[in-house]
């Protein structure tokens, strides 16, 4: 890792010192106010195009999972075992240190009540909290309520980087970015409507473009550390994780972070774009932890990964999956509860596997006991969350 | 001189809709297309690329003057309530009545829908879509569903047909009239709403008609009425105002029958029909001498087939300034997307809603927009949002379109009006296409 290592824990000494002390106050008993507490983060990372629940969390001891799958099924000796018959797909095994202390979640089957084909549709639901089709509706976290002392800790209420800002669309203070460097770079220049010759109509949408952009901005002066992080891999996920490493560091970030991995949609020859997949994953999920830990700033994180849908219980004739429902969702901190939940996939039950958990309680345990603070929409307010933080991370709601 | 040189500055010459016809090519292909339709399949890419100019626009106008059997919903013919009926009425059938109409009409607006994601003449839809626009009746001011038809009636049977008849057909359609207050404009009490709305917005374009004429027409459109019976068209000698009107320099006691002729001897009826056809299939800006030759050609023939396509035969249509200078409207961005991805991502009632949140709301349209107001930046992002979702996924698109996106040059023919506004880094297939559906000229067409 190239970082001025000796600036940077300078720049978070500051930070981390604040945090012991609002830490040491809570353990003496005395009443710790939420605005003592550091800012916390939630890291989404969105696997697109349907995640293969099955051959990620391994039910190695079902029979069916082996009748169905002759040809994608990861072998029991493979498998990464976890505990009651559940393993890791290999190429995700630079996760079990973490599991071994405590800091995984795996909360199995998670979906919904509908069940859709579409990745258009799924997105859409995942992205809004709304299973009815309703007219392009704000996504969950641009409907957020801004979580106390806002204004103070956060430049932005969500911050995605990368190309799918997904459940961030529809809403204000939201911030969505190709590459923090480019981010920073247009800032400086300044956004302006490039002027078309001969061509109205497209200086039209420029014109569009720029008065969005004018509405975006990170304060500048927040980045004068910058760090040169390393060890992420060269590709959306790698370099997302990277900036967003960075923005938490220069404290200049949003209480929901957002960055993805595409090519979970294995119609074909899946085993080796999925083990390839997970490995990316994996790594770079480790390589987080580990930069947040060093910096000191893994006590205020949480990282939550998701799909779209799983994938069908049988393989197909072409080495792959077809669209399935429900699927694991993984949650990494320090501040959780490490434990398989929700039990082993119902294999029983046809093609698309049932769901344990209704997504919006994943999506509202992390904004309640997570972030401390609520969701602006009811949809998603009204499913109750899943004990799985750890009663002393566990911010306290006062807006409740 | 050589002979190219020659033929060049002969076809100067030569009428329009003499010019030479020349094979189209995948690029000329897309533009026709998307002009006459709402996007383009592969295949009729491929197909179209193929054809000359003049053949390809034969075919496609051939195919959409054809009439359909409209298959509108079974109750389209139930008979209106006479007024005594409606009086009749206790307040609970009243209200069940209200809830009823609610949803015709918006089973009306999902009809419409349907037949433009599966007709097999795109244009004749767009072509009914332009008049529905231009002729505007939004269809919450219209209160029976069952006049709204009669209405889609008309427009779709002269569509194609002759201006004139649809200009007189209209003026005594009981939807028409009520959704711009038409019958409140009476002998005692005057309403110059229906009056404006159709010389300034519809007929002659705005500032053409000056107060005296507008008061003239509005005298001449007294009487306007529904007959208390059947809720037809009729006209009411009572509440007409009787004696002379003046409209566009000539004094007569004119009745309402009398103003569909008015309309059509000012020489601004047909420039402005043009200049609104011109807009909708060609670009935002028409040529003087465009406009001069097509509006003389019109006053002679009124004929909207013909109209249509001596602008597609125009050899400005093809110009280059005219690629992709127009915004893609609502439909036009969903369905275009679908067609390229050849399936429907989105059903019928999927469509209308979609459409509607980004500005297009079928049966609804609001007369004052211009094209480009289609994008904003409310609607840009919203409009993103869309195709984000729609290139998600790989078994949705066509594996045709998969070898195809292999070559930049072809992916971006069809995608693209203009050039890539950002070049394209993605190295995968799927990643060029979304690629190219997120540049900023896939919002043109």
């Amino acid at each position: 890792m190239n970082i001025s290592r000796r600036r940077l824990l300078q720049s978070t000494l500051a930070l981390s010192t604040g945090y012991s002390t609002a830490a040491m106050a809570r353990s003496f008993g005395s009443i710790a106010h939420e605005s003592d507490q550091p800012p916390r983060y939630l890291i989404l990372i969105e696997l697109i195009g349907g995640n293969d629940g099955l051959n990620t969390i391994v039910p190695f001891r079902d029979q069916t999972y082996y009748d169905q799958r002759p040809n994608l099924a990861i072998r029991p000796d493979e498998v990464v075992p976890l505990r009651e018959g559940l393993g890791l797909h290999p190429a995700l095994e630079p996760l079990y240190p973490y599991w071994e202390k405590r800091e995984l979640v795996v909360l199995n089957n998670v979906a919904h009540d509908t069940v859709v084909d579409s990745h258009f549709r799924a997105a859409e639901i995942w992205d809004t909290g709304i299973t009815e089709f309703g007219q392009l509706p704000k996504g969950w976290v641009a409907s957020l309520i801004p979580p106390e002392r806002y204004y103070r800790e956060y430049v932005a209420l969500g911050i995605n980087v990368g190309a799918n800002p997904g459940p961030m669309e529809g809403g204000e203070y939201m911030l969505t970015m190709d590459s923090l460097d480019k981010f920073l770079r247009d800032q400086k220049r300044g956004v302006d409507a490039p002027i078309i010759k001969d061509h109205i109509a497209m200086s039209h949408l420029y014109q569009v473009q720029a008065n969005l952009a004018r509405s975006e901005k990170i304060p500048n002066n927040r980045f004068e550390v910058f760090p040169e992080i390393g060890g992420f891999t060269d590709d959306e996920l790698g370099r997302g994780l990277q900036d967003i490493s960075a923005m938490i560091i220069n404290g200049a970030a949003a209480p929901v972070l957002k960055t993805s991995l595409n090519g979970f949609d294995t119609h074909q020859n899946q085993p080796k774009i999925h083990a390839d997949l997970l490995a990316r994953l994996a790594h770079n999920l480790a390589n987080f932890r580990e930069l947040m830990h060093e910096t000191g700033y893994w006590p205020q994180v949480m990282v939550m990964t998701y799909s779209e849908f799983g994938r069908a219980l049988s393989e197909n004739d072409q080495m792959g999956t077809e669209h399935g429902h429900a699927a694991p969702v993984l949650m990494m901190s320090s501040g959780i509860k490490g434990d398989i939940y929700g039990g082993a996939p119902d294999l029983t039950r046809g093609e698309a596997l049932p769901f344990q958990f209704d997504f919006r309680q994943v999506i509202n345990t992390a904004v309640l006991d997570w972030l401390g603070t609520r969701s602006g929409q009811i949809n998603i307010r009204r499913y109750p969350a899943i004990d799985v933080v750890d009663v002393s991370a566990k911010r306290d709601h006062p807006l409740l | 001189m050589s002979t190219t040189a020659l033929a060049s500055l002969a076809a100067q010459f030569l009428p329009s809709s003499a010019s030479a016809s020349f094979t189209l090519g995948i690029d000329n292909a897309r533009h026709l297309l998307n002009r006459t339709g709402y996007g383009c399949t592969l295949n009729e890419a491929r197909t179209f690329a193929q054809l000359g100019s003049d053949e390809a626009i034969e075919l496609l106008l051939s195919a959409a003057e054809a009439q359909i059997e409209l298959e509108l919903p079974s109750w389209a013919n139930e008979r209106v309530l006479s007024l005594y009926e409606q009086n009749q009425l206790d307040s609970d059938s009243r209200r069940s009545r209200r809830q009823l109409f609610i949803m015709r009409k918006e089973e009306l607006q999902i009809w419409q829908t349907r037949k433009i994601l599966e007709t097999d003449s795109p244009l004749r839809e767009k072509m009914v879509m332009f008049w529905h626009r231009l002729f505007y009746a939004p269809i919450v001011d219209v209160p029976e569903p069952t006049q709204y038809c009669q209405y889609i009636r008309i427009i779709r049977e002269h569509a194609f047909g002759d201006y004139r008849e649809m200009l007189r057909a209209l003026m005594q359609n009981p939807a028409f009239i009520q959704a711009h207050n038409g019958h409140r404009n009476m002998r005692l009490r005057s309403d110059e709403r229906f009056t404006t709305t159709l010389l300034e917005h519809m007929t002659l374009g705005p500032g053409v008609a000056d107060r005296r004429d507008l008061r003239g027409m509005q005298k001449t459109l007294t009487g306007l009425s529904l007959d208390k019976d059947d809720g037809s068209y009729v006209f009411n000698p009572e509440q007409h105002v009787d004696g002379d009107k003046t409209v566009f320099e000539q004094t007569a006691p004119f009745e309402p029958v009398d103003a569909p002729d008015l309309i059509l001897q000012h020489p601004q009826n047909a420039r402005w029909v043009v200049k609104c056809m011109w807009q909708e299939f060609a670009s935002e800006e028409i040529e003087d001498d465009v406009l001069d030759e097509l509006s003389n050609d019109f006053r002679r023939h009124h004929s909207n087939l013909q109209l249509l396509q001596s602008i597609l035969l125009h050899p400005n249509f093809w110009k280059n300034e005219h690629r992709g200078a127009l915004m893609k409207s609502p439909l036009d961005l969903i369905i275009s997307t679908s067609r390229l991805f050849d399936q429907y991502l989105l059903s019928a009632e999927e469509t209308f809603e979609v459409s509607k949140r980004l500005g297009l709301e079928i049966f609804h349209q609001n007369p004052s927009f211009t094209n480009f107001g289609w994008v904003n930046p409310s609607t840009l992002p919203l409009r993103l949002r869309l195709l984000r979702r729609m290139s998600r996924g790989t078994e949705q698109m066509d594996t045709a379109l998969y070898d195809w996106a292999q070559d930049q040059n072809l992916l971006e023919q069809i995608t693209l009006p203009i050039p890539p506004q950002r070049p394209v880094t993605a190295t995968s297939v799927q990643g060029k296409i979304a690629a190219h559906l997120l540049d900023l000229g896939f919002q043109l067409k």
